[in-house]
């Protein structure tokens, strides 16, 4: 018996070994845990704040370590002038900041076809209290309303109007892909318009996020996205996955392709 | 007059602070009770899953489960929209598509495996994390707790499967008056298995 129990407990303790509790702490798991972190709310377990490099290196703690070859990396340097003018400017990240972007890579099918998609959603005040996530954006190839070839003689005759315009019914009925050609020369096609009209006509589902990240322009002459990744190390997560020099241009041009 | 209205400050000041401190004990209260429900969830499910306890006992054990959750993880409307019931969505490294199961075939298969004995082990309750909540309705909020899951199952004796998984949960927290104060009720909602790792 007495054996039997300490196999159980063996097991017990195994198993309970698995769970990598110290990992799963360390590990960015919740995107609200990002961004306490990066505000300084929350910290890695295992930091004290008495260091000298406390505020930079919380910073830099959020970044996908495998992105750097070394300390001596041109781009470890940079995420260092990243993180120092997140300091120098004490610059916070909010939820319901008009500045962060949610960038989903989407699979669905069309018509029973496969494609593949973005959207872009932006967080969203409903109420003085609440928010809501929407889609602000929808960008593929299949929202562009392409003509499958080129056909020069696709178009309305310039006689039409005196046969009341009948060929209105052979647009829609011979060659739908062709609508754009009849469109004027200044028409832009919206993809975020055919994106929800695709929906709305029960011609395309949306089956799953294949790959998810987040666009943040907050702070001051950057740019900085946060991907998921999923692995044993104490560097897992919700991590910053990539960053670039942004100039406040660059960031209202950005904000005008995802919000006009 | 000046002393009176410093003292008039003080004391509005305070009750500000009080105030802003009491909310935040409330915050945290429902996220802790969102990751107890969370917590009865998984031992639940640890209880349905070994063969060992006895098929009366587990099924008894799912009807448990399943009252965890919206609807009881029946179909239900809301809205205008028929909701096919809560869902969980298992993403996998050997496969890109996820796959979606409702909760309570989930329930079913863990009721119907071939193990000879399962062992099932999750996050303590103080390791559950729970995203910050957001209220949704008048009356009414929701939140994310994420954890940590095992699954070893055996046969003949010896392991021959073991997992870890990463599952977040949605957790709808409804505020209610009732004759003692506010009551905060947690009903879980659609559960997305983050990865599984083979061990």
């Amino acid at each position: 018996m007495l054996l039997t129990i300490s196999g159980v407990l063996q097991s017990n303790a195994q198993i309970t070994s698995f769970l990598n509790e110290e990992q799963f702490r360390a590990s960015i798991n919740l995107v609200d845990d990002f961004i306490a972190r990066f505000n300084g709310e929350k910290d890695k377990p295992g930091t004290n704040k008495q260091d000298k490099d406390y505020e930079t290196n919380r910073i830099l703690y959020l970044f996908n370590g495998k992105m750097f070859k070394s300390f001596e990396d041109p781009m470890f340097l940079e995420a260092k002038n990243f993180a120092d003018s997140v300091v120098k400017n004490k610059t916070k990240v909010s939820y319901n900041d008009t500045t962060w972007v949610a960038k989903a890579e989407c699979c669905g099918r069309l018509k029973g076809k496969e494609i593949g998609f973005t959207l872009y959603l932006t967080v969203e005040k409903r109420t003085e209290e609440m928010y809501k996530w929407v889609i602000t954006k929808a960008s593929g190839d299949a929202f562009k309303l392409k003509p499958a070839r080129k056909a020069t003689k696709a178009m309305l005759m310039p006689d039409d109007h005196e046969t009341n315009f009948m060929s209105l019914n052979r647009i829609t009925t011979e060659r739908d892909d062709y609508i754009t050609y009849y469109a004027s020369k200044h028409f832009v096609v919206d993809e975020t318009s055919v994106f929800f009209s695709l929906v709305y006509s029960g011609q395309l589902d949306i089956e799953y996020v294949s790959d998810l990240q987040f666009v943040f322009l907050q702070v001051p002459g950057y740019k900085f996205s946060i991907k998921h990744f999923e692995r044993e190390t104490n560097n897992a997560g919700w991590l910053i996955n990539s960053f670039e020099k942004f100039s406040d241009k660059e960031k209202k041009e950005y904000l005008n392709y995802i919000f006009i | 007059m000046k002393s009176l209205y410093k003292i008039v400050l003080v004391v509005v000041l305070s009750a500000f602070a009080t105030t802003s401190y009491a909310q935040q004990d409330i915050e945290e209260m429902i996220k802790y009770r969102a990751a107890e429900k969370v917590k009865q969830m998984c031992d639940y499910i640890e209880f349905m899953a070994n063969p060992q306890n006895g098929t009366e006992v587990r099924t008894r054990y799912k009807g448990k489960a399943v009252r965890l959750f919206i609807a009881n993880c029946e179909p239900y409307e809301e809205d205008g929209i028929q909701k096919k019931g809560v869902e969980m969505e298992i993403t996998s490294t050997y496969r890109t598509k996820p796959r979606r199961r409702l909760m309570k075939d989930y329930f079913t298969g863990l009721l119907n495996m071939r193990y000879s004995k399962v062992e099932i082990k999750s996050s303590d309750i103080h390791d559950i994390q729970v995203s910050e909540l957001r209220q949704i309705d008048e009356n009414i909020f929701v939140c994310t707790a994420v954890f940590v899951q095992v699954f070893v199952g055996h046969k003949d004796g010896k392991p021959v499967y073991s997992d870890r998984t990463k599952k977040s949960v949605k957790c709808y927290v409804y505020r209610e008056e009732t004759m003692d104060g506010e009551e905060y009720i947690v009903k879980l909602g659609d559960t997305k298995a983050l990865d599984t790792k083979r061990l």
